[in-house]
């Protein structure tokens, strides 16, 4: 009973603290971050486009959101379905443009499950990546989608193709670039990484880019009955009307922050080569045999080397290439050591030439997009101090060498071709 | 004539005795008082007092009354100095005999079911234990099952408990104390350990405490454990309570001080550790890999059983990033056109568990089956198609559920419950910080309990070195030291 009154203050100032926290946190103040938001009053945005309207000077905003269609019945009968649902607004400013996407919503628009940021090539040719920059406010918590170029078309018709698939367009393009790695002519940046590479002043980097093709319509994904009894159909002409299709064209450069140009899909491997992005690829190789040979390229792991010849560096790539033969293209007999030894040879020339022509095409643009100025950075520092404020004219001129090492370790188990009388042709 | 002197001259100390003993027993219509005569020429007059019901007459009528008319030197004396020699020389064949001057001391005996002897001109009484009330017999545990090992478990009355130990410990060192409390109840409480093996001043301390119960009576378990701790009243159990002979004789084993109450089916083990509460009989009937995985498990669940409520109010209504991008669709397609915010249809679930469980505890076998079965699945369901609550708080509440039977110790799970909401009404206020925040409380305040000298979370914050053998993981018998004193309970001092 004896209790001290300065404790009974010290309580009740704590439970002052504590309830005065509670209401903050709780956003009762003003919205924080981390207020309470319910989850069903949310609209989960699953990709964003984002374009700028040149005539209008206008910037535009598209977001995807699932909508659920729950049927009211009985547990047994319920159903419910996810739905995709895409909404586009205008704004004088990328913020703003979001903001009045809310004119047509009834519910919080929530980032933090956004797969995919998708830029329209004129918003990042004219304003550059820095349109992002209301993205990179530390408002939205845990946003971190992976960023895409649109090329020839609006990310909005992108997103809207994508969902007439009846599919999201995040699920979709994260399995077009999954795809993409059996041809390696592609790579994945995040939000998070994207902002640490535009902050390095004269950075060039890579990003993937997405355009749409026409597609006959017949051709998809339509079982063999259905196509017979269209053909059949006097309307067949309709039927066989084009369906745009998403397709991923290659990797786009970046260069301070503005879109450069497109690389082809050669050059965008080449980059992977370099770059160490190769998964696995396809090389068509011609042979002694005077036949094409595919080789499937399993591990590829390049290393960089920078020495200095008086002030200037030369950059030395070294590629070891694991790779097996798939289809020989001859069913004769083969002598398969010196077959392998040929194509080990011709992989390497064929690397090395689709790499030598990156590097000329970089050096002619001034875009380091393989990173050579990093890496002078990290294995000569005190060099790089001196040379870094003439790198933009250092390294068009600066020599570039590469060497790949091939190794083919395999040709499969069977020795001759399973394809009968072939041998008695030969 | 001769008999109205004797009766006249009825023994001035038996008088007075037994007068004693009437004012003290005699408005209760069960206690009884019964003279006979005895000796030679029959003239020594004796009183038997007992209490029906609790005696054996087998016992009173074959060992007893049987010498004491029949045997031949009983018949030949002729005085009452002649009778208490030949009972104090063994002639009545009954070894559970004690001889007392102390009235008191012989009261409280009748009061335990034994029979009093009182002679005339003798200021003694001779306390007989021919107890032979109704006792259950031995059954398997009800509680904590084990699928191999020792089927029986501990009943009601003190002396079979006792020989259910004795059976298990054959050495010389284990020492049982009897200390008696409750000023009306006069209960008998048995005190077991194992002399070299427990700590000295661990002992003492604990008897001291024992004795020093002040207590009208012990009528639950409740009343002796909240008086028997030292810590502060928090929610975790702080005794060890069994109903297992293996696991009490493995904890005296241990070191521990083992307690048995005369009248409760079970016994209490001091001082007790957090670890105590995750371990089960079942570790040491299988092999180390089978019972480190199940240990390991249990503290995973644990967990769930703790946290799992409030890191779903958390992750739906504050922090919906943690979570996949598929299962935020799921939950919100769930949740979509519920009555109620998460955090209310939560702790509304969490409360509707408590009650389903208290009604299913109170209800006979079978109608708490029906209890569960109307509450769980009639009202669960129709309260998902009314879309009072979510599927998806159905899962969790159910998932908590089952994590939290499966804790080995109902006491502990009773105070993961407590907890459980404590930390669930803090997530709903403050998401992720409230569940962290109420969590480190938690943590804090099972660091800070100690009993006797022992903190209740060692070896896990012992700053003497980590002694964690036989804690997260159960190790193989050549390395485990079951008989070794337990490092914790070695540095208690006075």
């Amino acid at each position: 009973m004896n209790k001290n009154p300065q404790d009974a203050i010290g309580i009740i100032l704590i439970l002052i603290l504590f309830i005065f926290t509670l209401f903050k946190i709780n956003g009762f103040f003003y919205p924080l971050k981390w207020a309470r938001r319910e989850i069903e009053n949310n609209n989960f945005v699953s990709d964003v486009g984002m374009d700028k309207l040149t005539e209008e000077n206008l910037y535009k905003t598209s977001v995807v959101f699932p909508v659920f269609n729950t049927q009211q019945g009985s547990s047994k009968t319920e159903k419910s379905s996810i739905v995709s649902k895409l909404l586009s607004a205008t704004g004088s400013t990328m913020f703003d443009a979001h903001r009045n996407l809310y004119l047509k919503i009834t519910k919080d628009l929530n980032y933090e499950h956004t797969g995919w940021g998708l830029i329209s090539e004129t918003l990042a040719s004219q304003d550059g990546l820095d349109s992002l920059d209301f993205a990179m406010r530390d408002y939205e918590r845990g946003v971190n989608p992976k960023i895409g170029i649109v090329k020839g078309t609006s990310p909005e018709k992108i997103l809207s193709t994508i969902s007439e698939y009846q599919e999201t367009p995040w699920d979709y393009i994260s399995s077009l670039l999954n795809s993409s790695n059996e041809l390696s002519i592609s790579k994945q940046v995040s939000c998070v990484e994207l902002f640490s590479l535009l902050s390095q002043p004269n950075s060039s980097f890579c990003l993937p880019y997405f355009h749409m093709v026409e597609m006959e319509n017949s051709s998809q994904g339509e079982s063999a009955e259905q196509n017979k009894e269209s053909a059949q159909n006097e309307n067949s002409k309709q039927s066989k009307k084009k369906k745009p299709i998403v397709e991923l064209g290659g990797l786009a450069v970046i260069k301070n922050s503005k879109l450069y140009c497109f690389l082809d899909k050669k050059l965008s491997r080449a980059s992977n080569w370099v770059n160490n992005g190769i998964k696995s690829t396809c090389l068509v190789l011609p042979n002694s045999y005077g036949t094409n040979s595919s080789i499937e390229v399993l591990l590829s792991h390049a290393y960089t080397k920078i020495k200095f010849i008086g002030d200037m560096p030369v950059a030395e790539f070294k590629i070891d290439v694991t790779s097996r033969v798939n289809e020989i293209g001859y069913n004769g007999k083969v002598n398969l050591n010196s077959y392998i030894e040929e194509m080990e040879i011709a992989q390497s020339k064929y690397i090395e030439s689709e790499i030598y022509d990156l590097f000329k095409y970089i050096q002619t643009n001034g875009i380091d997009i393989i990173n050579v100025g990093d890496k002078i950075y990290h294995q000569h520092p005190l060099k790089w101090r001196k040379i870094k404020g003439d790198w933009t004219s250092i390294f068009p001129k600066m020599e570039l060498k590469v060497e790949v090492t091939s190794n083919i370790n395999s040709t499969g188990i069977i020795k001759t071709t399973l394809i009968k009388g072939s041998e008695k042709k030969l | 004539m001769q008999q109205t002197n004797n009766q006249s001259e009825y023994n001035k100390h038996r008088v007075q005795n037994a007068t004693q003993m009437k004012e003290v027993l005699g408005k209760s219509f069960d206690v009884k008082f019964h003279p006979i005569v005895i000796g030679e020429d029959r003239k020594i007059q004796i009183e038997f007092i007992y209490i029906d019901g609790m005696v054996n007459f087998d016992y009173v009528s074959g060992y007893i009354l049987k010498p004491l008319f029949q045997q031949q030197s009983f018949r030949d004396a002729s005085d009452s100095e002649q009778i208490v020699n030949l009972i104090d020389k063994g002639d009545i064949y009954f070894l559970e005999q004690e001889k007392l001057t102390d009235m008191d001391k012989a009261t409280n005996g009748i009061l335990q079911g034994k029979l009093a002897l009182l002679i005339e001109d003798q200021n003694i009484v001779f306390l007989f234990d021919v107890r032979g009330y109704e006792k259950r017999p031995i059954t398997a545990p009800s509680v904590e099952m084990a699928i191999k090992g020792a089927k029986d478990s501990f009943v009601e009355t003190l002396k079979v408990n006792m020989t259910l130990i004795r059976r298990r410990i054959h050495s010389k060192q284990l020492v049982i104390e009897n200390i008696i409390i409750g000023e009306q109840t006069l209960t008998n409480v048995a005190m077991f350990y194992v002399e070299g093996v427990a700590n000295a001043n661990l002992v003492n301390q604990i008897r001291a405490k024992i004795s020093s119960i002040k207590i009208t009576g012990i009528f639950g378990p409740a009343f002796f454990e909240e008086l028997i701790v030292t810590s502060d009243k928090y929610a975790f159990p702080q005794i060890m309570d069994t109903e297992r002979p293996d696991k009490f004789c493995a904890d005296i084993m241990e070191g521990r001080i083992g307690i048995i109450i005369d009248g409760f089916a079970m016994a209490y083990v001091l001082p007790t550790l957090f670890i105590q509460y995750l371990q089960s009989p079942d570790d040491y009937a299988y092999g180390p890999f089978i019972a480190s995985f199940t240990r390991i498990m249990r503290y995973g669940l644990a967990l769930i059983a703790l946290l799992l409520p409030g890191l779903y109010i958390s992750v739906t209504s504050f922090n919906t990033e943690m979570i996949p991008k598929n299962l935020t669709y799921a939950i919100a397609n769930y949740r979509s056109g519920v009555t109620f915010p998460t955090f209310i249809e939560t702790i509304i679930m969490l409360l509707a568990f408590e009650v389903l469980y208290e009604a299913s505890n109170r209800m006979p076998n079978n109608i708490g089956q029906t209890v569960s079965i109307v509450g769980a699945l009639i009202v669960g369901e129709a309260a998902v198609n009314a879309k009072l609550i979510s599927p998806s708080v159905v899962i969790v509440l159910a998932v908590t559920a089952i994590a939290n039977f499966s804790m080995p110790d109902i006491g502990f799970g009773n105070a993961l419950r407590l907890w459980r909401l404590i930390i669930s009404i803090m997530s709903s206020f403050l998401g992720y910080v409230g569940l962290v925040f109420s969590f480190i409380v938690l943590l804090f305040t099972l660091v800070k309990i100690e009993n006797f000298g022992v903190p209740y979370m060692s070896p896990l914050v012992s700053t003497d070195g980590l002694d964690v053998q036989d804690t997260l993981l159960r190790p193989s018998p050549d390395t485990i030291k079951k008989t070794t004193k337990h490092k914790s309970f070695e540095q208690v001092t006075e």
